[in-house]
């Protein structure tokens, strides 16, 4: 028998489901290109907000003693880094959540290499991409989404791009990694939608736009 | 804004009830204590006649239903300064200049606060461009320089009505509340005018200064035609003259005070011919529904010397601070004689206060005041001692004028009388908080703002006692209306709902679904009847995501789940699958699963949907608290699963899978890992519906389109979704229990009937004393499966009473009619003399009526397991 390869979907696919979304497959996720107005959306990260769905970002969990010289090979510097708070190199993303525990980001094509290089150590390696739901969040007016979403201070001369901070924005429990440009949100995959929702409406106030790759690429996340 | 009048009848203009003006004061002090409560029957229609007339506020009914948006908002500021008058102003000032992120809240839609109305000239500021210039422009200015600056916000038209522990202060914005965790708090709210007691001083037409000046310059309103100003200080005459330019004729000033030397503004009016009368005060105004006159006499009342027709009485003798954040129910204000207000002279550490809420000062010594505690609120430094200049100082004027009559209102919320106060006081009521509750003074809408201070001062006055000795009640917030939206905020937030991998699916499938703790479960699909009987004989496909699913590996895997789990499975070999069960340390029966055996060291167990998140959390936490060398991994999230069960599950899977599926091959209770349509999936061959079934664990993120494929690829053999009801008949028909459902807190396994699922004779494990002395003990009843005995008998509600001869002797767990069998079915606790196969019992269901069930020997579908084991 011959198969058509089945494609990864988002957890927002229910939420795709409510807007004109035009969709395209990214290393083997389909996700969101635009919500239907591409134009007003990239207007909108310039003057408002938009909140875009990045859930094939690669997302590895990785646990026990000896994390930290073991990812220091990987990612230089990342040992030295005070749990909360995070080391780049390229498009890798190392963030500390405690002394011992790492949640990797990467691009989707990276994935897959980075799990089995991973797991060559004797962590404990999870690949979370898809138990994660991830929102990038950006514009010029996100932090008034974000302060109708969470009591956490996140006033940006005090959590500096880069920090990491486990929170819950709207009773969820999330991770929030704070870029210069953007913040990205991961929380668990089944409350994605539900998340969805609650920043979207608190976020109408300030022009909050949900938006797609077209908009913010994921690549982004390496510049 | 709509006005309406709240106990005025028929109306405004003609207003019958004012009859109780006459009737009340021929009643005795506080009727409403004393009258109608013989006979019982009486007090509740009295009451609500009372409540009518006192003309309470009503709830409104239809708030929820309209569109209204609460948001909560938080803010994290250096510096939080309350009140935007020319302290707060300078507070933040400096503030700023100290380099501090400074939010600036003010209850008005403009800053500057009294000043605004001000045109006194400003001289000797210390920021020296506002000196010369009237105060209103001064602030104006002050008000510009700030309003752009980068690390200050401002929030206008926004109202304090808290501060709590760790300076957390809370406001409201229109529909927003606003929780502000501030470093520093200078409170700068002022003062508003002082209230005072004559009679009829509640009559429309009888209005503070400030607010005949906040009318004039805010409004550009021109408050009545003939006005009389009654002071005791410069402000008064300040009053005057804004009225005069409003176009109002002041007939007269009434000065408490003894001649002396005219201000700058008095002087303006005497040139102008304005009678200007000394050493009185107002005794008496009169009118009906509108102010028409006023007595002036001496200030202790005891003579009337003068009357005046007019339409408009400004009183201005004296501010009172705004005391109430200062307070927050922690700090007890002050009598302070020299300065003649209440005042709170220490702070806790991290709040501040300036402005008039320390007594009335210029505008150059309450903008020094502002800076001075910007700039250590900034700094986290101690506040220096407040200061004021005598000339600033208004001397206070008796809480009330004693001119005689009845109708001297102390709370004009509660319209609460000066008599009433002498009365309750007499009856004992002598200490103020006992007073404040027996007469509800400062309890209506404004909470005491207006009068808090003329109650402290006439408690003591009518008790003995020095002024110095007057105490406040406590200030407690909220200290300004705020709505219950409000502070509940949107009550869709507080309950997120998680959606399994193939959410989407079940919906397009028109799913209707049921929660599952946080979980949205499809319930059905059609009819579940028709589910349930479909996969008996046909195929279905269940979604089973919200399982738990935790992966052990290590060398110290197998000791760990011997340690936590109550079974044996040292010989549970590679690729076999057990059922298992989990028990607290009391032997109390919390969980049931499967235990799979993945490889030498790595095993993977299953979960209930409802314990997901608990079991995690136990096995985290004895791992922390025991030294086994265990990689645990909770996949629950990782993976999505779906069961596909029915006659043909195997016939339909073999082609799609790259493993044998053949009985020999692959048995009941055993796992594989397999691809399917290219995914990597673990396969269970388990039976909770009691048919040939798999498990299948695959990435969450293929939940979707691996359900559609298996829906797709499953139209040769009828496969359909089917909904949890359909699975409890299934699970029911077989006698499966469910933990939690039939089972409660005083549960052990043996009266489950899955002691078999228990190992003693092992070392010490979680709940292994317990177990054995329930071993001992033996069983006072037991869960039993049932099947009613006449098919046409309606089901049992779960948790009905089971009895015999007359007894009860247990109670139904679970009950549903099989399709299958056509009859009611179910589990029960039955006592154990009685738990024995084919023993019969009664039934009592919600209706009353009864019917016979009999107990069963083993599941009532396919005893011997064969359909389970082919």
């Amino acid at each position: 028998m011959t198969l058509s390869p089945l494609v990864k979907t988002s957890p927002l696919a229910g939420v795709y489901r409510r807007y004109p979304v035009k969709t395209e497959l990214l290393a083997g996720w389909c996700l969101a290109q635009h919500f239907g107005h591409p134009e007003r959306e990239q207007q909108q990260l310039l003057t408002g907000a938009v909140l875009v769905d990045w859930a094939c970002l690669g997302k590895v969990s990785v646990s026990g003693r000896g994390a930290a010289e073991f990812l220091d090979q990987i990612v230089p510097g990342v040992a030295a880094v005070p749990p909360l708070a995070s080391q780049r190199v390229g498009s890798l993303v190392a963030l500390r959540l405690t002394v011992n525990d790492y949640l990797m980001l990467c691009l989707p094509d990276q994935t897959d290499s980075l799990v089995t290089h991973l797991e060559a150590s004797s962590l404990t390696v999870i690949d979370q991409s898809g138990a994660l739901g991830c929102f990038a969040l950006a514009g010029s007016r996100r932090d008034e989404v974000l302060e109708r979403s969470t009591a956490l201070n996140l006033r940006r001369d005090s959590v500096l791009a880069g920090a990491v901070l486990q929170t819950t924005l709207h009773n969820i429990r999330c991770t929030l990694y704070r870029t210069a440009d953007l913040e990205v949100i991961l929380h668990s995959r089944n409350l994605s939608e539900s998340l969805f929702d609650a920043l979207m409406d608190v976020g109408i106030g300030v022009g909050l736009l949900p938006s797609g790759t077209l908009t913010l690429p994921i690549t982004l996340l390496s510049s | 804004m709509q006005v309406r009048t709240q106990n005025a009848w028929p109306s405004v203009e003609f207003d019958l009830m004012a009859v109780n003006g006459w009737v009340v004061p021929l009643l005795p002090n506080l009727f409403y204590y004393k009258l109608f409560h013989k006979p019982k029957w009486l007090w509740p229609l009295a009451e609500r006649v009372i409540r009518r007339i006192a003309g309470l506020g009503e709830v409104d009914r239809q708030a929820g239903e309209r569109d209204v948006r609460y948001e909560k908002r938080y803010r994290f500021p250096d510096v939080c300064v309350v009140g935007g008058g020319p302290a707060g102003l300078a507070a933040g000032q400096a503030a700023l200049v100290a380099g501090r992120q400074v939010l600036l809240i003010d209850d008005r839609p403009q800053l500057g606060g009294h000043a605004r109305h001000s045109i006194a000239p400003v001289q000797d500021c210390r920021e020296a461009a506002l000196n010369q210039l009237p105060a209103y422009q001064a602030v104006r200015q002050l008000a510009d320089q700030l309003k752009d600056h980068p690390r200050l916000e401002i929030l206008t038209g926004t109202a304090v009505f808290g501060l709590y522990e760790d300076n957390l202060v809370a406001a409201q914005q229109g529909h927003d509340l606003f929780k502000i965790r501030a470093g520093a708090v200078v409170l700068a709210p002022g003062a508003t005018d002082r209230h005072l007691v004559f009679e009829n001083n509640d009559l429309p037409g009888i209005l503070t200064a400030r607010g005949v000046e906040r009318l004039i310059a805010d409004h550009r309103l021109a408050v009545g035609e003939n006005a009389v100003v009654v002071t005791c200080h410069d402000g008064g005459y300040h009053t005057a003259l804004l009225m005069l330019g409003a176009g109002t004729r002041v007939q007269a000033v009434v000065d408490a005070r003894p001649e002396g030397q005219a201000g700058p503004f008095e002087q303006r009016l005497r040139q102008l011919g304005i009678p200007i009368y000394r050493e009185q005060t107002i005794q008496a105004a009169h009118g009906d529904s509108w102010v028409t006159g006023i007595d002036i006499g001496s200030v202790d009342g005891s003579r009337c010397l003068r009357s005046f027709a007019c339409d408009v009485v400004a009183i201005a003798v004296g501010f009172k601070p705004q005391l109430n954040l200062l307070s927050a129910g922690r700090c007890r204000p002050v009598w302070d004689s020299i300065r003649q207000v209440f005042r709170v002279p220490d702070l806790p550490p991290g709040v501040y206060a300036a402005g008039d809420v320390n007594g009335t000062a210029s505008f150059a010594q309450l903008y020094e005041e502002g800076w001075v505690a910007g700039t250590v609120a900034a700094q986290g430094m101690p506040q220096p001692a407040s200061e004021r200049q005598t000339a600033d100082l208004i001397s206070a004027l008796p809480a009330a004028i004693e001119s005689g009559g009845t109708h001297h209102i102390i709370c004009k919320c509660m319209d609460v009388t000066r008599q009433e106060v002498r009365c309750s006081i007499a009856e004992g009521f002598d200490a103020v908080e006992t007073l404040k509750r027996y007469t509800s003074m400062g309890m209506g809408p404004c909470q005491g703002k207006q009068c808090y201070e003329t109650v402290a001062r006439l408690a003591a006055q009518d008790t003995g006692l020095p002024a110095e000795a007057a105490a406040l009640t406590t200030l407690r917030p909220p200290f300004a209306p705020v709505s219950f939206g409000v502070l509940a905020g949107r009550s869709h937030h507080l309950q997120p709902v998680q959606r399994t991998p193939m959410h989407g699916c079940h919906q397009q499938a028109g799913a209707t679904f049921v929660e599952a703790g946080r979980w949205q479960r499809p319930y059905a699909y059609s009819d579940p009847d028709q589910e349930a009987r479909h996969v008996r004989q046909h195929l279905g496909l269940i979604d089973i995501s919200t399982l738990g699913k935790l992966e052990l590996s290590g060398p110290d895997a197998l000791n760990f789940l011997q340690f936590l789990l109550p079974g044996k499975y040292g010989k549970l070999a590679i690729g076999r699958t057990r059922y298992s069960i989990m028990v607290g340390e009391d032997g109390i029966l919390f969980e049931d699963g499967t235990l799979s055996r993945l490889a030498t060291d790595r095993y993977y167990l299953t979960t209930t949907t409802g314990n997901q998140e608990a079991i995690n959390a136990l096995f985290q936490w004895w791992l922390t608290v025991e030294s086994f060398n265990v990689q645990f991994k909770n996949l629950s999230a990782v993976y999505a699963a779906v069961n596909v069960t029915g006659p043909t599950a195997r016939d339909f899977l073999q082609p799609l899978v790259d493993i044998d599926l053949a009985n020999s091959a692959f048995p009941y209770m055993s796992s594989r890992s397999a691809q399917i349509a290219g995914i990597p999936a673990l396969m269970f061959r388990i039976g909770f519906t009691g048919e040939l079934g798999y498990e299948l664990h695959f990435p969450a993120e293929y939940g979707e389109a691996l359900w559609a494929f298996l829906l797709e690829q499953g139209q040769p053999f009828q496969i359909r979704p089917f909904g949890v009801e359909a699975q409890r008949i299934l699970r029911l028909e077989k006698g499966h229990l469910i933990p939690g459902v039939d089972t409660d807190a005083l549960t052990n396994p043996y009266e489950a009937g899955v002691g078999f699922a228990v190992k003693t004779d092992k070392p010490s494990f979680v709940g292994k004393a317990a177990l054995s002395a329930f071993q001992q003990q033996g069983v006072a009843s037991r869960l039993v499966p049932f099947m009613l005995n006449h098919a046409q008998d309606p089901i049992p509600e779960d948790g009905v009473a089971a009895f015999s001869e007359g007894k009860v002797v247990g109670r139904v767990t679970s009950s549903r009619r099989s399709p299958t069998l056509d009859k009611g079915i179910g589990l029960a606790w039955i006592a154990a003399d009685l738990a024995q196969p084919k023993r019969e019992f009664t039934i009592r269901l919600g209706s009353g009526q009864q019917v016979q069930a009999t107990v069963l020997a083993q599941a009532a579908y396919d005893p011997d397991g064969t359909r389970l084991t082919s």
